[in-house]
C-alpha cells in the first residue's frame, strides 16, 4: 500500500492528519488470517462466536507494562507563570503586567511556585508525585506554532524519512505486536490524530467525546445488526478505488469495532469541561483495559498574546481539575502504571508586550505526574539575563531527553533506535518502573514520597544538560523497530 | 469534441458538489474549455440575502453563526453554478478565521462575501482585502498591534500560511512585517458597528529591513512587495497552485506539474480564476489518480448528501454532527485551517458522518425519498439485487453506468441485499421497509460516495 507523505504544510500544522495505515491492514489481516475473509457477508462477522476483529485486539495491560497520558497545551504554555521564579526580581522587572504577585505563589523551594490556580498539582507536588523539568526546548527555535508543534511531535534526530514525518510515540507504536491492524494500543481524545500518535504503520484511533446512541453501539435489532456487519464488510477485501477507498472502508470497520469495544467507558456522568472530561474518559479507557499503551488528550488556548492574567488562571485551573479527576477515576489497581505528561510546542517571551499577554516564546516546563514519577524539581531553570537573540529564554534540556526518558524508563522502549540518536536519560522515574521491572507495590504505603525533594534535581547541574542539545532535524526519517518482538511484519 | 460523461461527472463532482444526470447529459455534447467556461459562469446564481437574525437586534451571533453556517450548507447545494462556493469554501480554510474570536457575526459574513466576490480574481488584491476587514483584523490580533509592542501574530502567518509559506523568509521579517503592520487597528467604537481604522500615532514609521530592503514600510506594502517582486512572488505563486490543486485533484503533485501552473499563474499576475481554469484543463486532472484522489471533506459529503435526498441543511442541522466529523463551518481548528484526506479517515469523523447518515436516512424516508428505492429493493423485488443497488448508486450521484463503482464494495451490498430481502418478513420482523432504509444509509457510507 502506498504512503501519502505529509507535506510540508501538514507537517507545520497543530493537529496533524492521521496517518495511512501502512503495512498489514485489517483486510489483509483476515485475508492471511485464512477463513476469516470467507465470513459470510451479512453472516453476522462481528457477532460471530469467533470474532476475527477480537482476535487479534491489543492485549491487556500486563503488570509490567506503563501506560502513557499525554496532554497537550496547545498554543505555547506560559512555562515561567506555571512554575514561577518568584524570587528572583528579573521576572517581575521583564514582567510588569502579567507577572504573578510573589504572595499568589504556591512555593515549592529553589525560588519556584506554582501558579496559584494549581493548588491540586502542588498538592500533589508535595507528596512527590510531580517530577517538573525546567528549560524544555531545542535549539534554533522556531517561533511558528505550526513548525514548533511539528518539531516537538516527531521528536526525530536522525534527518529526513523517506515515507514522511511519524510521531514520537508513533514509531513506539510502530513497533508493538499487531501494530498495524489493531486500533487500540492507542487513542486520542477527539476527532483528529495529532502527529504525535501516528507511526508509518500504527495510528491511533480518535475516540470522541460522546457517544449517546452512535452508530453501531446497539446490535439489539438483527437487520441493523446485518447493517452494521455489511458495512464492517467493506473492508474485507480490496475496495479497488485505491489507497483512499481502502482507507475509508478500513476506518468505518474499526468505527465499527470500537463502538463495541469502548462502550463501557461511557457509563457514567462526565465533568463540564473538555478537558477534565478527555481526562474522566481516558481514565475510564484505561480501567476498562482494552490494552491502551498511550491515550493523548489536549487544551487548547494556551495563546496568550493578550488579557492573559485572566485566560491563564482559567486555563490552569481546568488542568489543575482535570488531572485531580483523572486520578480520582483511575482504578487504585492501576495507578501504579499510569503517568501523566504535559507538553506545549513552546514556552512564551520572558518580557511581556503591551496587551497584557505574551507572544511566543522558546522554553518552557513540562510535568510528568503519577505514582511512580520521581517527584520534584529536573532539569535547570532557564537564565532570566541571557536570552537568544530575540529575547527568548535559551532551553537547557533536549525535548528528546524526556522522550529518551519516557521510553527507556516508562514504555519499555529503546529511545536510541526511536529518537535516532542518545539522548540520555533524565532521573524522572522510580527504579523498578515498567522499564525495569515489575512495579513495586509498597512505595507510598505511609503516604510520604520515598525519594525526597530536590534529590533528584542534584544530578542535573547547570549547564551539563544544556551541552546535549543538537540541531533538530525538521524532516524524518526511516522507521525503526523497538525492542519488543512484533508478532506481524509489514 | 464531446467529453465523456464520466469526465464531466468528475469535474462537476470537484468544481462543485456533484451534477444532476441531466446537468451532465447538458454538458457531454461540449469540449472541455466550453464545459469549464460554463462553470465559470455565474450569472444563473441568484442573490444573496443572507439570514435574517445576522441584521435582527433581537437576535445574538451564536445563533446568527449557527444560521450562517445553514444558509452556506444551502447556498453550496442550490447554488446553479457552484464553484463559485466552492472556492469561497477554498479561501475559508486558507484565510481561517474562527467564530468565538471573531465574535460578530456580520464580520464573518462580510469576510463570506468577499471569497464569493473576490475568490476568483486577483490573489493580491483578495490579500489586500482581507487583511484589512475586521474578522482578520481581530482573528489575529492586529487590532492590537501598537508601535509600542509590535504583536506578531497577524504578521507571521500573513507570510507562512497566506502567502509565502514555511521556511521563505526569517524571524526578522516576520519582526518587521508586525512592525510594518503596527496601526492598523480596529475602531470599536465606529458607527454603525466596529470597522478597520488606521492610527498614526500607534504606527511605526521607523525604518524596517524586510527581505533585505530597509526603509519605512507600510503593513500593506509588505504584501505587494511579496506578490510583485520575484521571487517571492513565484514563490508564493507556486504554494498557492500547490494548494489548489490539492483541493481540486490529489496531494503532491508532480514539480513539473506544479511548475506548469505556476508558470500560468505568474504569467497572468496571479489572477486565481486563470490558476483554476488551468487546473480544470490539465489532462492529469482527469486521471485515475486524481480520480481516486480525494476524501469528500465533511461539508463536501453533506452537501452531497442533501443534494441526493433533496433535504435542507435548514431542516436537518448538519451542524449538529459536523464539529465531530472536524469540519464546522466558522470553526477551524486553528488558523492553518482543515488538512485534507487522512484528516478525515478516523473513526470519530466516520462515526459522525455515519450518525448523521442514519438521521437523514430516517429524514429521507419521511420526504418521500425512499420510495423509489422502496419499490426496488424492498417487498416488490421488481428489480434484480444489482439492479436496485446500482440504481441506489446512481440517486447518490455515481451511476455506475457513467463511472465505474467498487466491484467488491457492489458485491458486499448486493449479497446483504439477497440476505435481507430472504428475511425481511421473518416472523420477528414488524417493519418491512427495512431494505430501503438501511440501503439508504450504506449508500451514504459507501467508499464510492464517501470518495470525491
Amino acid at each position: 500500500m502506498t504512503k501519502e507523505s505529509l507535506d510540508d504544510a501538514a507537517f507545520r500544522r497543530l493537529s496533524v492528519a492521521a496517518q495511512l495505515p501502512g503495512g498489514m491492514s485489517r483486510r489483509r489481516f483476515m485475508q492471511v488470517a485464512g477463513g476469516s475473509a470467507a465470513v459470510a457477508v451479512g453472516g453476522g462477522m462481528l457477532a460471530s462466536g469467533l470474532d476475527p476483529l477480537q482476535a487479534f485486539a491489543a492485549p491487556p495491560i500486563g503488570p509490567k507494562d506503563g501506560v502513557l497520558v499525554i496532554i497537550a497545551l496547545e498554543g505555547g504554555n506560559d512555562g515561567l507563570n506555571t512554575l514561577i521564579p518568584y524570587e528572583d526580581p528579573r521576572y517581575y522587572q521583564l514582567r510588569d503586567q502579567v507577572s504573578i504577585p510573589a504572595s499568589q505563589v504556591l512555593p515549592i523551594g529553589s525560588g519556584l511556585g506554582f501558579h496559584p490556580s494549581l493548588p491540586k498539582l502542588k498538592a500533589r507536588f508535595d507528596l512527590g508525585q510531580v517530577a517538573a523539568v525546567r528549560g524544555v526546548g531545542y535549539q534554533t527555535p522556531d517561533l511558528s506554532h505550526f513548525t514548533s508543534m511539528g518539531i516537538v511531535m516527531n521528536g526525530w534526530a536522525g534527518g529526513s524519512q523517506p515515507g514522511g514525518p511519524t510521531g514520537w510515540i508513533g514509531r513506539y507504536l510502530d513497533g508493538l505486536p499487531n501494530a498495524a491492524s489493531e486500533s487500540l494500543l492507542a487513542a486520542v481524545t477527539g476527532t483528529s490524530v495529532p502527529l504525535h500518535m501516528s507511526g508509518s504503520i500504527a495510528r491511533a484511533s480518535g475516540i470522541p467525546l460522546s457517544i449517546e446512541s452512535a452508530f453501531g453501539i446497539s446490535r439489539t435489532d438483527p437487520s441493523e445488526a446485518r447493517m452494521f456487519d455489511a458495512i464492517a464488510a467493506f473492508a474485507n477485501t480490496p475496495t479497488n478505488l485505491g489507497t483512499w477507498g481502502d482507507t475509508v472502508a478500513d476506518v468505518e470497520c474499526d468505527a465499527l469495532d470500537l463502538a463495541q469495544r469502548i462502550q463501557p467507558a461511557y457509563q457514567g456522568t462526565f465533568p463540564a469541561t473538555s478537558l477534565s472530561r478527555q481526562l474522566v474518559l481516558a481514565a475510564r479507557l484505561i480501567n476498562t483495559n482494552l490494552g491502551l499503551r498511550v491515550i493523548s488528550t489536549s487544551a487548547g488556548g494556551f495563546d496568550t498574546h493578550s488579557n492573559q492574567a485572566t485566560t491563564h488562571a482559567s486555563l490552569l485551573s481546568d488542568l489543575d481539575n482535570s488531572i485531580e479527576g483523572f486520578f480520582a477515576t483511575l482504578s487504585p489497581e492501576l495507578r501504579s502504571q499510569v503517568t501523566i505528561m504535559t507538553f506545549s510546542e513552546f514556552g512564551r517571551r520572558p518580557v511581556d508586550n503591551a496587551t497584557g499577554g505574551t507572544d511566543h516564546g522558546t522554553a518552557g516546563v513540562q510535568f510528568l505526574i503519577g505514582d511512580r514519577v520521581k517527584g520534584g524539581l529536573h532539569g535547570t531553570q532557564p537564565s532570566l539575563t541571557t536570552f537568544d537573540r530575540y529575547g527568548n529564554l535559551v532551553p537547557t534540556v533536549d525535548f528528546r531527553k524526556v522522550y529518551a526518558t519516557v521510553f527507556d524508563k516508562w514504555l519499555a522502549a529503546d529511545s536510541q533506535q526511536l529518537l535516532s540518536s542518545n539522548f540520555g536519560n533524565l532521573d524522572l522515574f522510580q527504579i523498578g518502573g515498567p522499564g525495569e521491572g515489575p512495579p513495586q507495590t509498597n512505595l507510598h504505603s505511609d503516604g510520604r514520597p520515598e525519594v525526597a525533594q530536590g534529590a533528584a534535581s542534584q544530578s542535573f547541574t547547570t549547564g551539563h544538560v544544556s551541552e546535549t542539545l543538537s540541531p533538530v532535524q525538521v524532516s524524518s526519517k526511516r522507521r525503526v523497530r523497538i525492542r519488543r518482538t512484533a508478532t506481524t511484519s509489514p | 469534441m464531446p467529453t465523456s460523461a464520466a469526465d464531466v461527472a468528475h469535474l462537476l463532482r470537484r468544481a462543485g458538489f456533484g451534477g444532476t444526470p441531466a446537468e451532465i447529459a447538458a454538458l457531454t455534447p461540449l469540449d472541455l474549455p466550453a464545459i469549464v467556461d460554463r462553470i465559470f459562469d455565474f450569472s444563473a446564481n441568484p442573490p444573496r440575502t443572507p439570514p435574517s437574525s445576522l441584521t435582527d437586534p433581537a437576535s445574538g451571533d451564536w445563533l446568527r453563526h449557527t444560521d450562517l453556517r445553514k444558509w452556506w450548507l444551502d447556498r453550496m447545494r442550490t447554488a446553479p453554478a457552484p464553484l463559485q462556493e466552492k472556492m469561497t469554501l477554498f479561501w475559508h480554510g486558507h484565510f481561517a478565521t474562527e467564530a468565538t474570536k471573531v465574535q460578530h457575526a456580520v464580520d464573518t459574513w462580510d469576510q463570506n462575501e468577499l471569497f464569493r466576490t473576490d475568490g476568483l480574481g486577483s490573489f493580491e488584491s483578495l490579500v489586500h482585502k482581507v487583511s484589512l476587514q475586521v474578522s482578520m483584523l481581530v482573528y489575529l490580533d492586529n487590532d492590537r498591534n501598537y508601535r509600542s509592542s509590535p504583536n506578531e501574530n497577524f504578521a507571521r502567518e500573513l507570510l507562512e500560511l497566506f502567502t509565502l509559506g514555511v521556511n521563505q523568509y526569517t524571524q526578522d521579517d516576520v519582526a518587521a512585517t508586525a512592525r510594518a503592520w503596527t496601526g492598523h487597528n480596529v475602531d470599536f467604537n465606529a458607527v454603525p458597528r466596529r470597522a478597520y481604522r488606521f492610527n498614526p500615532d500607534r504606527h511605526d514609521t521607523g525604518n524596517k529591513t524586510f527581505l533585505g530592503v530597509t526603509r519605512n514600510w507600510d503593513g500593506p506594502e509588505i504584501i505587494t512587495r511579496v506578490l510583485t517582486v520575484e521571487p517571492q512572488r513565484s514563490i508564493a505563486a507556486r504554494f498557492i497552485a500547490q494548494k489548489l490543486w490539492t483541493y481540486f485533484a490529489y496531494s503532491n503533485p508532480d514539480s513539473s506539474l506544479l511548475d506548469a501552473l505556476t508558470a500560468q499563474f505568474v504569467a497572468s499576475s496571479l489572477n486565481i480564476g486563470a490558476l483554476v481554469r488551468a487546473i480544470f484543463l490539465r489532462p492529469e486532472f482527469y486521471s485515475t489518480t486524481a480520480r481516486r484522489g480525494l476524501v469528500r471533506t465533511p461539508v463536501e459529503w453533506v452537501v452531497g448528501v442533501l443534494r441526493a435526498t433533496g433535504l435542507s441543511a435548514e431542516e436537518t442541522n448538519p451542524q449538529w454532527w459536523m464539529g465531530s466529523m472536524g469540519q464546522q463551518l466558522f470553526s477551524p481548528p486553528n488558523v492553518a485551517g482543515w488538512k485534507n484526506n487522512a484528516y478525515w479517515c478516523n473513526t470519530t469523523s466516520l462515526w459522525a458522518r455515519a450518525d448523521f447518515a442514519r438521521n437523514i436516512t430516517w429524514r429521507a424516508r419521511n420526504a418521500g425519498f425512499l420510495h423509489e428505492i422502496a419499490q426496488r429493493s424492498g417487498a416488490q423485488h421488481v428489480m434484480t439485487p444489482g439492479a436496485a443497488i446500482d440504481f441506489a448508486y446512481a440517486k447518490f450521484g455515481r451511476d455506475p453506468a457513467v463511472e465505474p463503482v467498487s466491484g467488491p464494495i457492489r458485491q458486499v451490498l448486493i449479497t446483504w441485499l439477497q440476505t435481507q430481502r430472504a428475511t425481511e418478513f421473518a416472523p420477528t420482523y414488524t417493519w418491512n421497509l427495512w431494505a430501503p432504509i438501511n440501503l439508504t444509509t450504506m449508500m451514504m457510507l459507501s467508499p464510492d460516495i464517501v470518495l470525491a
